[in-house]
């Protein structure tokens, strides 16, 4: 399978590698060096600055309104039979202007939430008979550096958790009330997660890719502001589903779906940069805790990364 | 204002003055033994349509900084300016599509056809590190060992990117 999967991946690269466009010469660099030298930065530059600050306004008065609706955290419960999406449908269709059009938005929302907000998003991982299996929660505060991988127990409270600061990474497991400093990781400037589509950058990617178009509007668990904006069909065996806030052109749900019909449902807060939000991304050890070297002997908990 | 502070912060990097670019035949010479390397190597991280823009920046990047001519490892140099101008475009390119958009050019950005779309999508379904790793393991055939000397960081992170990257993989080409 190692091998199979080796061959895979090789032949893949390959195919990328081998679609390299001509390097230009540095005489060529050169030339284009003294083109863009002449043209002045600034237009873009105030550019970004025009199109954030409106888009900052809204999105954060929407998402502290988004927020406060479903701010008990979707996996506050309890595991079992998922209950799904309340969808409903009250329109269908695609044309390019509107795919441009609200690519155009939910790639801005983003962005500036980016600078903003703290991103909390729950990942329920259900099976093809529509059991809960495994519940991850992560929360990511790119302007801090900080961010939180939990894997959370049957009752939805943190099992495990992975946390990260500019300065540090440790484990705390909480059914054993220990801690460990998490040896060969380096703090997480930068905090990404495992998929694509629950990170802000792998959610820009996929908007502006083009692999997510409209399709149609919905109301999601009862949220009138919401509407469908993609499904994307480029990977084998498998589909995503985004939902995005009407109102403030956030995602607020991404469903994967495979081919065996196991699903990935990631819920996600766009929470208000305040300082109980941002101390959820750089929780404290509880009082009390044990620290140990390394993690503890005999049952060791399941990484949230894993 | 944190935003505006950020959103001025970024438009002062944006703005940072070159230093004039001064290339001499050791560069001419340097460049012209790993152009087509490091060209290879955007496309992996970018895509092909990007991956011209990411190396003029990067090697220019490097040509015109002060540390340059004290470089000992300029192949090293040059990768880890690679990558880190492909992390930038990263950040940044979805306002640059933005733009394309405007003036109603969207679809110069679009894939070239001779890249399948699945392709493209499963390599950007990995970090830029993860990407960085699993190009250099599988195109490179660099180990852990050497890809942590070129890109500058621990061998432990490199095996962990590489096991991460491989585990996305599998998920999107073995579903």
């Amino acid at each position: 399978m190692t091998d199979t999967l080796d061959t895979q991946i090789r032949a893949l690269v390959t195919e990328l590698i081998n679609s390299a466009p001509q390097a230009p010469s540095l005489s060529e660099l050169e030339r284009r060096e003294n083109q863009v030298a002449g043209v002045p930065l600034l237009p873009r530059a105030q550019g970004r600055l025009s199109l954030r600050r409106p888009v900052i306004l809204a999105a954060l008065g929407a998402v502290v309104a988004l927020g406060a609706t479903s701010a008990g955290l979707t996996v506050a419960g309890s595991f079992g039979a998922h209950k799904g999406n309340t969808t409903t449908r009250t329109g269908s269709g695609s044309h390019p202007e509107q795919t441009a059009f609200n690519r155009h938005k939910v790639v801005s929302a983003v962005l500036t939430a980016d600078q903003d907000e703290i991103l909390s998003e729950t990942t329920e991982f259900v099976d093809p008979g529509g059991q809960i299996v495994n519940a991850k929660r992560v929360f990511v505060d790119n302007t801090g550096g900080n961010a939180v991988y939990e894997t959370l127990s049957a009752s939805g409270s943190p099992a495990d958790a992975l946390v990260f600061s500019s300065e540090s990474v440790i484990d705390i497991y909480y059914a054993k009330q220990v801690w460990w400093p998490v040896q060969g990781r380096s703090g997480a400037r930068s905090p990404s997660l495992q998929d694509p589509e629950s990170t802000i950058s792998g959610v820009q990617s996929l908007v502006s890719s083009g692999q997510l178009k409209v399709v149609s509007r919905a109301e999601i668990n009862g949220q009138a502001a919401t509407e469908v904006v993609g499904e994307a069909d480029g990977l084998p065996g498998s589909s995503l589903t985004l939902w995005v806030s009407q109102a403030t052109n956030l995602p607020i749900q991404a469903i994967g779906t495979q081919s065996d019909g196991s699903q990935q449902v990631t819920s996600y807060l766009w929470l208000a940069r305040n300082d109980q939000n941002v101390a959820l991304a750089a929780p404290a050890v509880p009082s009390g805790f044990m620290e140990l070297s390394g993690p503890p002997a005999g049952e060791v908990p399941t990484s949230p990364l894993g | 204002v944190h935003s505006l502070k950020s959103a001025i912060r970024t438009v002062t990097q944006t703005q940072a003055p070159r230093h004039p670019m001064s290339v001499d035949a050791d560069d001419e010479e340097v460049y012209s033994k790993h152009a087509d390397d490091l060209i290879r190597f955007a496309t992996g991280l970018v895509g092909p349509s990007n991956a011209s823009d990411v190396v003029q920046e990067a090697v220019l990047s490097c040509l015109s900084s002060p540390k340059w001519t004290h470089v000992i490892d300029k192949r090293s140099y040059l990768y880890r300016s690679v990558y880190n101008k492909a992390a930038e475009f990263q950040r940044t390119s979805n306002r640059r599509r933005l733009r394309e958009q405007l003036t109603a050019r969207w679809e110069l950005m679009e894939t070239p056809p001779e890249v399948r779309p699945e392709v493209l999508a499963a390599v950007f379904r990995l970090s830029m590190k993860q990407r960085a790793v699993i190009v250099l393991t599988y195109w490179e055939d660099l180990d852990p060992r050497s890809i942590s000397r070129r890109m500058g960081i621990s061998e432990g992170s490199v095996k962990r990117h590489l096991a991460r990257g491989r585990s996305r993989l599998k998920e999107v080409l073995n579903p």
